[in-house]
């Protein structure tokens, strides 16, 4: 495996990031121990392949780029340690663990990366699926009146998503979230659970009726519990 | 301490064909056909369907060629196809997004300036307002979200493709990095 850390392929992908993962938690000479980590006994063990390879990408991306906005920390084995083991399940994780996630140490980010998808897939399913929307004429007066017209409602979504799903929100402390890489991520995640909150949220709702992702689904199941039943139109469709 | 240990390695596709000398299966022209996704877009249902009914017939043909009976059987090399296709759809959901949230960005967001009168098309973001943490002006904000979406897309399969590295700004170069 040390190929890796040397010579990148053109192509790699999470499978080797799972593989350096697993071989990391399997290691026979990089052992874990069990440590009082604030939150319980938690096996607390370094995760060099894993640690490195991503370095590697970072590199390479910073590289391809030609230039970096933020910091490029990559947080590993730097803080108290979840039990990581519940994190290799596939659910997605709600906010305030992705946090906890952050700091394990028994390094589950090819996990972690494997959510990112959860996060993005359903913000495309939605955009894909304005101009159908925007052809029934009854929405099409909707979106005109709420938004100014289909493009203003373009940008008023994607303009929040890019501002504040990358605005280092989401950690408990600066130095978590902040720009680091995995901040970035907690960012993201934060922007989703407040999807809520925001004015275009009908428009979600109105999308997601053909196709529900389970992330949306759980959004819309959180809003129901949090708003009760007078939000017509989530309850109509989800009770 | 238990006498034993509880790890095997992983089986992987390469492994099992390497094992039997039927790793020509990986050149072989059919592959492609036998292991893609099908997409339904807005395409036909008897367009999909045509698909599909390829896809099953070139599994069965390369299944039926690289199998050796009792040693590799046609189950086996079956399933090595289908786990090379599970991989493709694994990474077209994942990966995609990616690249598709960088075209909107690119389309609808201009890198260093903003345009609209009213400044709805400004990425800038100040620490406290709106739940922010981090203070960036539109351009700085806009090469942030870039490079974040490309470390992503580059975890999870590889480079961006040129189409969407095209618009380097000129601007990334001057910013340090900072805490």
């Amino acid at each position: 495996m040390f190929v890796y850390a040397h010579v990148l392929p053109d192509r790699l992908d999470m499978f080797h990031l799972w593989s350096l993962a697993e071989q990391d938690l399997l290691s026979e000479t990089v052992s874990y121990r069990l440590r009082d980590t604030g939150q319980g006994m938690n096996r607390v063990q370094a995760a060099h392949k894993t640690s490195r390879m991503m370095h590697a990408i970072l590199n390479r991306t910073q590289k391809s780029l030609g230039g970096w906005v933020g910091s490029s920390v990559i947080h590993m084995g730097d803080h108290n340690v979840p039990n990581a083991l519940m994190f290799i399940g596939k659910r997605a994780p709600p906010v305030e663990m992705d946090v906890l996630l952050i700091r394990s140490v028994l390094d589950t980010r090819a996990d972690k990366y494997s959510q990112i998808y959860r996060i993005l897939l359903p913000i495309c399913n939605t955009l894909l699926q304005l101009p159908t929307l925007y052809g029934t004429p009854a929405l099409r007066a909707y979106i005109d009146a709420e938004f100014g017209s289909l493009d203003a409602l373009y940008l008023d979504i994607l303009g929040d998503f890019y501002r504040h799903a990358f605005d280092g929100s989401g950690a408990d402390n600066f130095y978590d979230a902040g720009s680091c890489i995995d901040g970035r991520l907690t960012s993201a995640w934060n922007w989703c659970s407040s999807l809520e909150k925001k004015r275009y949220f009908h428009v979600f709702l109105l999308t997601g009726a053909s196709s529900p992702h389970p992330l949306l689904h759980c959004l819309y199941s959180r809003s129901l519990v949090r708003k009760g039943s007078t939000d017509s139109m989530a309850s109509g469709r989800w009770s | 301490m238990l006498g034993f240990t509880c790890v095997t390695p992983i089986r992987t596709v390469h492994e099992l064909l390497d094992a039997h000398g039927m790793l020509d299966l990986l050149r072989d022209p059919l592959i492609t056909t036998a292991t893609q996704e099908i997409v339904a877009d807005k395409r036909s249902r008897r367009e999909i369907q045509r698909d599909i009914k390829a896809k099953e017939r070139a599994i069965e043909s390369l299944s039926a060629k690289y199998s050796r009976e009792p040693k590799l059987s046609q189950e086996s090399v079956r399933q090595a196809l289908y786990s090379i296709g599970d991989n493709h759809a694994f990474l077209r959901t994942n990966r995609d997004p990616c690249d598709r949230m960088i075209s909107y960005l690119q389309q609808y967001f201009h890198p260093t300036q903003v345009r609209d009168k009213k400044s709805a098309d400004s990425l800038a973001i100040r620490s406290g307002r709106g739940g922010a943490r981090l203070s960036h002006d539109h351009a700085r904000q806009y090469a942030y979200v870039v490079q974040s979406l490309a470390l992503w897309r580059e975890i999870l399969h590889g480079a961006l493709p040129l189409r969407l590295r095209g618009r380097r700004c000129s601007c990334m170069l001057t910013f340090s990095p900072t805490g």
